[in-house]
């Protein structure tokens, strides 16, 4: 089949050449589709869904809220597990379904069980899906700033209410409208209520109550439709408008009568603009700001997604009142057209290397550019391949692209067909005709054309087990072994297709069989190199098992980590504070902070989210703040050379003086990608699952003292789920019955009192505003007043006025009043004890977590002393269960599947090199390529100080891939000249001579072709470093020692035999 | 064969099995080297730029007087002693009324003119104090019976009625100095309890403080509602905080003293507290240097070591 491909593509040029065209112009219209982001996206099918409990503790909102919704989902189809977290005002069900599900199906029956369950939870309460966007949906953030002393239309100066109103009905409509955008979140400012606040004293002298305040706003606002009439003919509708329009009109409804007289809300409340009890704050340079958040739509493409929400932006600052703007702050395009400009820069340079490298060991520029334009051709292919399989373009996947790898193929069929041209020319002492040229290219392809199908198989194989890594691994890994299969195969296709074809069409003249000044150099260096090496063969093959030994034990001391960090260009603080900590005080300390970040010179802006947005993707309580620090670009740097690491230490020196933060320093994207996996991101962890919360805490805390004391034990730590101060206003039930009261009276007055009850809207054209009913600041904020808070009672039967002794009282004469009220001190007691903080649930069940890493001890054995220890030191009361999670789960299936699939994949190749050489040794003799290529991969990262990574660890593959081609190249000419019955010694020498060129343009082509990749400092090559670092390393000792030490090897796998046929000599 | 084996599967496992090191390389920083002290962090260091900057503030604990305060409310009710109900002493006919609704009447001064049915002979009304017609409820030319014809107030000096409750009672005593207000706060007024009501409300479970307040221009209209603080205790306390200084911490209370450029957590026993401060029965010793504003950071900057974010 092969003979035929190859035949036809020489034999049919130019139509090899337009479907080329055609596979690459399919290339570039599927590149403009290609979703491209910085990072894959490992986030799983999720939805959440938030409900907004106003009011409502991590208890209640756990108990009345998050147990409903999440039992509820039970059962659903391809569910994985549901997780509940239950904070102060919220409730957030995430319900996680199998890898694969459909989205909008998984939505669907989420809504329909929602719908089930509604009417189960407390009226008001409604509960709202998640935006449909992944983790790295936070794409793009401006803030909305008013330049000082902006000013309203109607003179007042412009107040944080006023930006929110802004943000709410101006800039939020429009930007929902941009396509691919799924949510514009808000947070910050306060969103405009009006507020009504009686004051206590004037609701008792009017013998008024809270209901009645209520009752009377809702009465006095609304508007009514009455059918219509027919006049003359003409139909005139009819409507009662009766709704408030504004402050005054508030103030002047009636709430009741007392001997004649209107009492109006201003006789006894303040009717103004007042401020939410938020939940969140954004603050930005040392002021607080509103600042919006755009969520892409799952599966859009971040970059596009993005800059159109920017250039709307822009559009949308038209229309916004004069002196505010909206102004982006973070912009995810920045980041990725940085990472695709530091690719594309590394693709161009390394490209540009490989075709000077080409050109010098060719001699011949057009064999050069027909070999080079092998690179961009299969990337091209790989992107059709990438969209067809939906798989993103990012630093994973793109930057495993290997184009030394890639163009290996090429490089060989190319040179050897150059070879064989020249010998034709020679021999012929002419220039070849045209048929004649093209049977040389068509013989000598097909003679080179096994050892570059070998080593593309050769590498998917060694892929496999990068197949079989799952879930976070999985999603993170996949595209990466996908791009590196994917485009090995288009170099397949083309070197059998393309190059033949180009080489038969354009390389006509007359080709220069000198080999130029290069290659005699490398050859009067290489010729007595060999012969040494060939006479002191043990003293070589013992050097280079311990230079392998060596290199292992290197590798197994060296630090390993993930995945390199993407560095973003900017830095995200956490600041967190105690758990308590109210938002006001958060906000305080994060002026104080950003004030004292803004004051570096490297500093363009930092702004923050304290506490939770609108929409509860991210619910953190106001104790913690996500800062974000950007930037400014490094040549305005004081000292533009200052790594980022020093910077990051002045920042850490900088706020570490600051009292009362504790910091955690990521990146933004990090920052999620940490939060996504953070269920997976300890080594162990131990759920326990029960009922009552103090016991499960109890439970909780022996077993991690039994953790923290077992040997090889780090970080162990018992999530926090207490510490929250609570005020608890328990009801006294005796002093209830005295005065005929019921829990539900006391309660609901508390309600309105301190958090405050909705009591209508006030329309302003579109704009809709609540009306809220609360008490004023100064009795709210003071807790000693709590206590005398006014309850009102029920009226009692006059008889029973009547019973007592007629006292004397004058102010019956004066018209008296008739209801009576207590305080609330007389029917309940007020405490203040720390309470929940949140409340998790998983899988239907409560449960506290305790977790654990394990340091310098075999994780398995760990686990199971810390699951006997457990067993035998600490008692789980019954109705309480536990469960072992974490890590070691993952990292022990994927160490199964590996064991089994990597000695398998290795069997794989093995089993194909011998069906290529029919030979045992000599496959064994090409195998031993891969280890030596191991060892210099491994040494380079050594010297340059960079730890082991999975990205490292494709570097490995590849490297294993370029050992065997060169391996494969150089056994095959030893063998062939055997063969044909030279001495064997001679042979080795001969061969080994001959296919020097090829080996080393293969070994000049990978490694200098990734130079650039392994030198460049712009965004995103810290990901790609390891991986071209592994190579040019690894290549090097592999193509030295491949022409030194596998001579050597296959001189001694030889040394009793005499005959020239290594088939007869094994029997075969 | 086994030794390449080896060789590949190496690395591929030491980059499999970072997963979890790298994750934790990550929150080593922030959280390692405190997690230790976690509990027993008490005192910390704080430039003193920063703090001030930070807006901690500091002051010298010392005497106070600390008064006990307790705001009832109640409303204004006229004197029952000088209310003065009017009637005609015998039956007849209104011949002359002479003030009305609102007028100020003197000691003494006529104020109706009534000739009687029996004798015909004509007998005055007349104020037994001074005060203000309140009631009219006659007119020349009515013939009277017994009913009351005008009623005169005295508003020289009201009462204020203030609702005490059950479990105030025993801090709520005669003689207390109770400062009264309107609900608008647009004046007050000082005065005592005279005498606690012997009687209480079935209804509303409470009982009648009484204050005498003068009333010389008649601001206190009767009926009208105020609130009244009344001082329950004023004692000198030997040693007082701000309360502003007071933090929960450690399952206990403590305020934070300044010692050189330490701040130093000191557990405390309180004592009794006003609005403004707090008696400290022990902890910390007079003339210390304590935290009086901004106590939260401390409190935050000591613990802060066991905060971790998990979501």
């Amino acid at each position: 089949m092969i003979d035929a491909i190859l035949r036809f593509s020489v034999s049919r040029p130019w139509l090899v050449l337009l479907f080329t065209l055609a596979i690459a112009a399919l290339g570039l219209w599927n590149y403009q589709r290609l979703p491209i982001d910085a990072v894959p996206d490992i986030t799983n099918v999720q939805v959440q869904i938030n409900t907004e409990a106003p009011g409502y503790t991590p208890l209640e909102a756990e108990q009345r809220v998050s147990f409903v919704i999440e039992t509820a989902m039970s059962g659903l189809p391809r569910l994985d597990y549901t997780r509940s977290l239950s904070r102060y005002g919220l409730s957030q069900v995430t319900v996680a379904f199998e890898d694969g599900t459909d989205i909008y199906f998984a939505r669907q029956l989420v809504t329909e069980r929602i719908q089930s369950v509604k009417n189960q939870l407390p009226p008001g309460l409604d509960p709202q899906m998640g935006p449909i966007a992944t983790g790295l949906g936070e794409i793009f953030m401006y803030t909305v700033d008013a330049t000082p002393g902006t000013t309203n239309a109607d003179g007042t100066l412009i107040t944080p209410t006023d930006l929110r109103v802004i943000q709410d009905w101006i800039i939020r409509p429009q930007l929902l409208r941009v396509p691919g955008v799924t949510e514009i979140n808000t947070i910050g400012g306060y969103e405009k209520q009006f507020h009504v606040t009686p004051n206590p004293a004037k609701l008792l002298a009017y013998d008024l109550t809270l209901a009645d305040v209520l009752q009377a706003l809702e009465e006095s606002n609304g508007n009514v439709g009455a059918g219509y009439v027919e006049r003359n003919g003409a139909q005139l509708l009819i409507r009662a408008p009766g709704q408030v329009t504004n402050v005054e009109e508030i103030r002047q409804v009636v709430v009741a009568r007392r001997d004649n007289v209107p009492i109006r809300l201003t006789d006894i409340a303040e009717v103004a603009l007042g401020k939410e009890l938020r939940t969140g704050a954004a603050t930005q340079n040392g002021a607080e700001v509103v600042l919006g958040t755009a969520f892409m739509l799952m599966g859009e493409n971040s970059r596009t997604v993005s800059e159109r929400v920017a250039e709307k932006l822009i559009e949308v600052n038209r229309s916004l009142p004069d002196g505010v703007t909206a102004n982006s702050v973070y912009d995810r395009t920045v980041l990725v057209n940085r990472t695709i400009a530091t690719v594309a820069t590394n693709l161009a340079e390394g490209a540009a290397l490989v075709i000077v490298v080409l050109f010098a060991f060719l001699g011949n520029f057009r064999a050069a550019l027909v070999t080079a334009l092998v690179i961009p051709l299969s990337m091209l292919f790989t992107v059709t391949g990438m969209v067809e399989n939906r798989v993103s373009g990012n630093l994973m996947s793109l930057g495993a692209l290997d184009f030394g790898l890639i163009v290996d193929g090429a490089v060989v069929i190319v040179e050897n067909c150059l070879r064989r041209m020249a010998e034709a020319q020679r021999h012929r002492g002419r220039l070849l005709a045209v048929s004649e040229r093209f049977d040389v290219v068509l013989r000598s392809t097909r003679e080179v054309f096994t050892p570059s199908l070998v080593t593309v198989v050769v590498v998917a194989l060694v892929n496999v087990p990068i197949f079989a890594l799952s879930g976070v691994e999985g999603k993170m890994f996949h595209p990466m072994a996908f791009t590196v299969v994917a485009a090995l195969l288009g170099a397949l296709l083309f070197s059998a297709t393309f190059v033949p074809a180009a080489i038969a069409l354009f390389v006509r003249g007359r080709i220069q069989e000198t080999e130029g000044w290069i290659m005699s150099g490398a050859k009067r260096l290489y010729a007595p190199t060999l012969r040494f090496a060939m006479t002191w063969r043990w003293t070589t093959i013992v050097t280079t098992i311990a230079l392998v030994a060596g290199s292992g034990l290197l590798a197994a001391r060296m630090g390993a980590e993930f995945v390199p960090n993407l560095d973003e260009g900017d830095v995200l603080l956490q600041p967190l504070r105690i758990p308590g900590t109210g938002l006001d005080q958060s906000v305080r300390m994060q002026l104080q902070l950003e004030e004292q970040i803004r004051a570096l010179p490297e500093v363009e802006r930092v702004f923050s989210r304290i506490g939770t947005a609108e929409v509860a993707t991210d619910p953190m309580p106001p104790s913690i703040a996500d800062t974000y620090i950007m930037l400014k670009p490094r040549t305005q740097w004081p000292d533009p050379d200052r790594t980022k690491t020093d910077f990051i230490e002045a920042l850490e020196r900088t706020v570490e003086r600051l009292p009362g933060n504790n910091y955690e320093f990521t990146q933004p994207i990090q920052m999620r990608f940490n939060e996504l996996i953070s269920g997976v991101r300890a080594e162990l962890a131990i759920k326990v699952f029960g009922d009552d919360f103090e016991t499960l805490v109890a439970t909780g805390s022996a077993i991690e003292e039994v953790v923290a004391g077992i040997p090889g034990a780090a970080d162990v730590k018992l999530e926090q789920a207490t510490g929250l101060p609570v005020l608890s206003i328990l009801p006294d039930r005796a002093a209830l019955a005295r005065y005929g009261l019921n829990v539900a009276d006391v309660q609901s007055v508390i309600r309105t009192a301190m958090g405050g009850a909705e009591a209508g809207q006030v329309f302003e054209g579109d704009r809709r505003f609540d009306i809220i009913v609360r008490l004023p600041e100064t009795v709210r904020t003071n807790l000693d007043s709590l206590a005398r808070l006014p309850i009102p009672l029920p009226e009692l039967e006059q008889h029973g006025d009547e019973q007592l002794p007629a006292t004397f009282n004058p102010l019956a004469a004066l018209g008296a009043h008739g209801r009576t009220w207590a305080p609330l001190g007389e029917v309940a007691k007020i405490e203040i004890a720390p309470g929940l903080n949140q409340v998790n649930r998983e899988n239907g069940k409560r449960r506290v977590v305790i977790t654990a890493n394990v340091r310098g001890r075999d994780l398995g054995t760990f686990v199971a002393e810390v699951q006997r220890a457990v067993r035998e030191r600490v008692t789980v009361p019954p109705g309480y269960w536990l469960d072992y999670g974490g890590t070691f789960e993952q990292l022990q299936s994927a160490t199964e599947r590996l064991q089994l699939l990597v000695p398998l994949a290795l069997l794989l190749i093995f089993g194909l090199l011998f069906m290529t050489f029919g030979s045992v040794r000599d496959t064994t003799v090409v195998f031993s390529g891969v280890p030596l290529a191991l060892t210099g991969g491994v040494l380079a990262l050594w010297l340059r100080g960079i730890p082991l990574s999975i990205s490292a660890g494709v570097g490995f593959i590849t490297l294993s891939g370029v050992a065997v081609l060169t391996g494969v190249v150089m056994v095959s000419a030893i063998r062939e000249l055997w063969q044909s019955g030279m001495e064997m010694e001679r042979a080795i020498v001969e061969g080994a001579l001959t296919r020097l060129r090829p080996v080393l343009m293969i070994a000049l082509v990978a490694s200098l072709g990734f130079l650039p990749m392994a030198l460049n400092t712009g965004t995103g090559a810290e990901v790609q470093r390891p991986l071209a670092t592994v190579v040019i390393g690894g290549i090097l000792s592999s193509t030295l020692l491949t022409l030194i030490v596998l001579p050597a090897l296959y001189r001694l796998a030889y040394s009793k035999t005499t005959r020239n046929d290594p088939l007869l000599d094994e029997g075969i | 064969m086994k030794f390449m084996h080896w060789l590949i599967v190496l690395p591929i496992l030491a980059v499999c099995a970072c997963t979890g090191d790298s994750a934790d390389a990550d929150r080593g920083a922030a959280s390692e080297p405190a997690a230790e002290h976690a509990e027993e962090l008490t005192s910390t260091r704080i430039d003193a730029a920063m703090a001030r900057e930070a807006g901690i503030e500091t002051a010298t604990a010392g005497s106070a007087v600390i008064r006990e305060t307790l705001v009832l409310h109640g409303a204004i009710v006229p004197d029952p002693q000088r209310v003065f109900q009017l009637r005609a002493r015998f039956p007849g006919v209104v011949k002359e009324v002479r003030k009305r609704i609102g007028e100020t009447v003197r000691a003494g001064e006529v104020l109706a003119v009534i000739e009687a049915n029996e004798s015909l002979r004509r007998y005055n009304i007349v104020a037994p104090a001074a005060g203000v017609v309140v009631s009219r409820e006659v007119n020349p030319g009515a013939a009277v019976e017994n009913e009351t014809l005008l009623t005169v107030v005295d508003l020289s000096s009201v009462w204020v009625e203030l609702a005490a409750f059950q479990h105030d009672m025993d801090r709520i005593l005669a003689g207390q100095s109770v400062t009264v207000r309107d609900v608008d706060g647009h004046q007050s007024a000082a005065g005592r309890i005279e005498n606690i009501a012997p009687v209480g409300s079935a209804a509303s479970q409470s009982m009648t403080a009484r204050v005498a307040l003068p009333n010389p221009d008649g601001l206190w209209r009767p009926g009208l509602f105020v609130t009244g603080e009344v001082t329950v205790a004023e004692t000198e306390a030997p040693l007082a905080v701000s309360r502003t200084a007071v933090q929960d911490f450690h399952g206990g209370i403590a305020v934070f003293e300044l010692v050189g450029e330490k701040y130093v957590a000191r557990p405390v026993t309180l004592g009794r507290m006003d609005a403004d401060r707090v008696e400290v029965l022990s902890g910390i010793e007079a003339g210390a240097l304590y935290v009086s504003a901004g106590s939260y950071l401390i409190k935050s900057d000591l613990d802060k070591s066991g905060v971790e974010h998990n979501d």
